[in-house]
């Protein structure tokens, strides 16, 4: 930790912003009603005292001493016990808005000196400006007085601006122009008409910022969604089944199933879009814990992917990140590729022409069979939709569909369609004929998961790293 | 020249009425209210230079280059600015014209006091 650093004690933050504020700055807060402000101060504070041993004032002119400590206890922050150590002060100035500017902010000083204070939050600053004669005064207080005063002694301010809903404007406008850095707190749409916390850092004194905007969640605190490319997993571990719910297969995932009601129905078809700008990386942490919890259930797994399909690629994937070895594999898993390909011979290789789509489905249904009379279990059809189309046209495609989804529900066998982006005219005929219908999108850098069908919440995807191996942690985003 | 309030011998010694302590508080008030009054939020800034360079207000008299010193720590350029706007407000509560010269800072602030304390001794 870099000492001209003050970490943030926000979950994800630091990692963006170099660290931390920079040391004795004044970071300015702003957004609308409900859009986490005091839970962000708060926690600033609370984790400053706790984990980094830096005593904190929270200077509070909207809510009372006991209303604040009462709602702090939702997220685990102990307030009432803190301030027993000697290293927090809760100044609750709700009453003393009246009684002018100049006592406040002279109690804030006596406070800082005191406690040698690292930390201060004012929540609010709008609330003190209300209390101001003349609007000028706002510059003068932030400029000759806070700034100056709060540098000379480096303790790290947040300054929490109100924004009312519909307005463009930050406070008084003076604060994004004094302050060293700006933070923006508001919610935006995104899925379809889904909100989702945005957090946007628009100013941070010496601090390279990579990306203006990003979502954060208040579940179990304030955290924001680090890119997924940032997020690293190490494999500790093999793949340990799930067992199925009556009438599901389980999706390998336990928030996964969460959101689907115990897993993919029985006979089910789903189909899984894909937006743009989604890695394979991305969809992969989604969909193949299914494939590995196939498999560790001992049950066959069919790949059809047909065109551009490495099935040596795919094999050592499932290796590296589930653990199976290749007996597994080889009993387990069967993978289409065309036989014009790169001729790489391997025991879950099929190999079909992609001329005659009658000739290769009866390729197609032996090995579904031959899985089956292996295992005795069901199987998991994973099939690539638009390489599908490539391969056999939209007359082709449809007519594959159509056949297949009667036998999987037939044999109560599960289908995976995945379907990429700039191919709607796809994606719709297929929705109409799934079970589930999920997407996967990305924005901010974060990918996002929504089920159209059944309509569920926006979820951020990251790596579960209490997980030995790579599964979806998936966060409801508002 | 030194101010009257830090060394009492050379005030007695120059003939002169040795100014009260109440005198003195009383001179220190107008020079804390000279300020206060040209600076918004004066108030506070007098209260962080007491607890950042242990300047109380009697200071401003008695040491006047620390208050000055202080003042330019936290307030940089815009300190020479206040400086200037105080004398002048000091001089007004005084009753004298302010002429600007090569005076220092003190030397305008003994000018005043003593000024202050002819007129309270005119009074009698």
């Amino acid at each position: 930790m870099a000492d001209d650093r003050a970490p943030t004690g926000i979950y994800g933050l630091d990692l963006l912003i170099d660290g931390g504020f920079p040391r004795g700055s004044l970071i300015l807060l702003a957004g609308n009603p409900g859009t986490g402000k005091t839970i962000f101060s708060a926690q600033y504070i609370y984790r400053g005292v706790k984990e980094y041993g830096e005593p904190g004032i929270y200077v509070s002119l909207c809510e009372s001493r006991d209303a604040f400590y009462k709602s702090m206890m939702r997220f685990g922050f102990a307030f009432s016990r803190l301030e027993e150590t000697g290293d927090f002060r809760f100044l609750d100035l709700v009453t003393m808005k009246g009684k002018g500017v100049t006592q406040i902010i002279r109690m804030i000083i006596d406070a800082v000196y005191e406690m040698k204070a690292k930390r201060l939050v004012i929540d609010s600053f709008s609330a003190l400006v209300q209390a101001l004669e003349k609007p000028i005064d706002a510059r003068i207080l932030l400029q000759t007085i806070l700034s100056r005063i709060i540098r000379t002694v480096k303790c790290t301010t947040i300054l929490v601006s109100e924004v009312p809903f519909g307005s463009e404007r930050i406070g008084a406008s003076v604060e994004e122009f004094v302050a060293d850095g700006v933070i923006i707190l508001r919610k935006g749409e995104h899925g379809e008409g889904r909100l989702a916390r945005e957090l946007s850092i628009t100013k941070m004194r010496g601090t390279r910022l990579t990306q203006p905007l990003y979502f954060f969640t208040l579940e179990g605190g304030f955290r924001v969604f680090q890119p997924l490319e940032l997020q690293r997993y190490e494999r500790k571990g093999k793949f340990r089944p799930i067992t199925d719910p009556p009438g599901r297969f389980s999706t390998g995932s336990n928030d996964l199933d969460r959101i689907l009601g115990g897993g993919y129905p029985k006979g089910g078809i789903v189909l899984f879009e894909i937006g743009e700008n989604i890695s394979n990386f991305n969809w992969q942490l989604i969909l193949f814990p299914t494939l590995a919890n196939f498999i560790a259930n001992n049950r066959g797994c069919l790949i059809v992917p047909i065109g551009g399909s490495d099935a040596g690629l795919l094999a050592s994937k499932m290796k590296r990140m589930y653990g199976f070895t290749d007996d597994e594999l080889n009993g387990l898993l069967r993978v289409f590729g065309l036989s014009a390909g790169d001729g790489m011979e391997s025991p879950y290789l099929i190999k079909v022409k992609g001329e005659d789509i009658m000739e290769d489905y009866a390729v197609w249904v032996r090995t579904i069979e031959e899985l089956k009379n292996r295992t005795g279990q069901p199987i998991l059809e994973f099939v690539s939709i638009d390489m599908m189309e490539i391969t056999y046209g939209i007359r082709g495609l449809r007519r594959l569909l159509g056949m297949a989804v009667a036998r999987t529900r037939r044999e109560g066998n599960l289908t995976i369609g995945i379907v990429g982006p700039g191919v709607e005219h796809v994606s719709k005929r297929a929705a109409a004929l799934s079970d589930i219908h999920l997407k996967l999108i990305r924005d901010h850098g974060t990918p996002l998961l929504y089920g159209c069908k059944p309509r569920t919440a926006l979820y951020a995807v990251e790596i579960d790293q209490a997980s030995p191996y790579p599964l979806p942690r998936l966060t409801q985003m508002t | 020249m030194s101010v009257r309030g830090m060394d009492e011998k050379e005030k007695s010694e120059s003939g002169r009425h040795t100014p009260s302590e109440e005198e003195k508080r009383r001179f220190i008030n107008l020079l804390v209210e000279s300020f206060v009054e040209c600076v918004r939020f004066g108030d506070s800034i007098l209260r962080f230079l007491e607890l950042k360079y242990g300047l109380k207000k009697n200071d401003i008299l008695s040491r006047p280059e620390y208050f000055i010193t202080g003042l330019k720590d936290l307030m940089g350029g815009g300190a020479a600015v206040i400086e200037r706007l105080m004398i002048e407000n000091l001089y007004r509560k005084v009753g004298l014209e302010c002429e600007w010269g090569e005076k220092t800072f003190r030397e305008y602030i003994e000018e005043a006091f003593e000024e202050y304390i002819r007129r309270e001794e005119n009074k009698r």
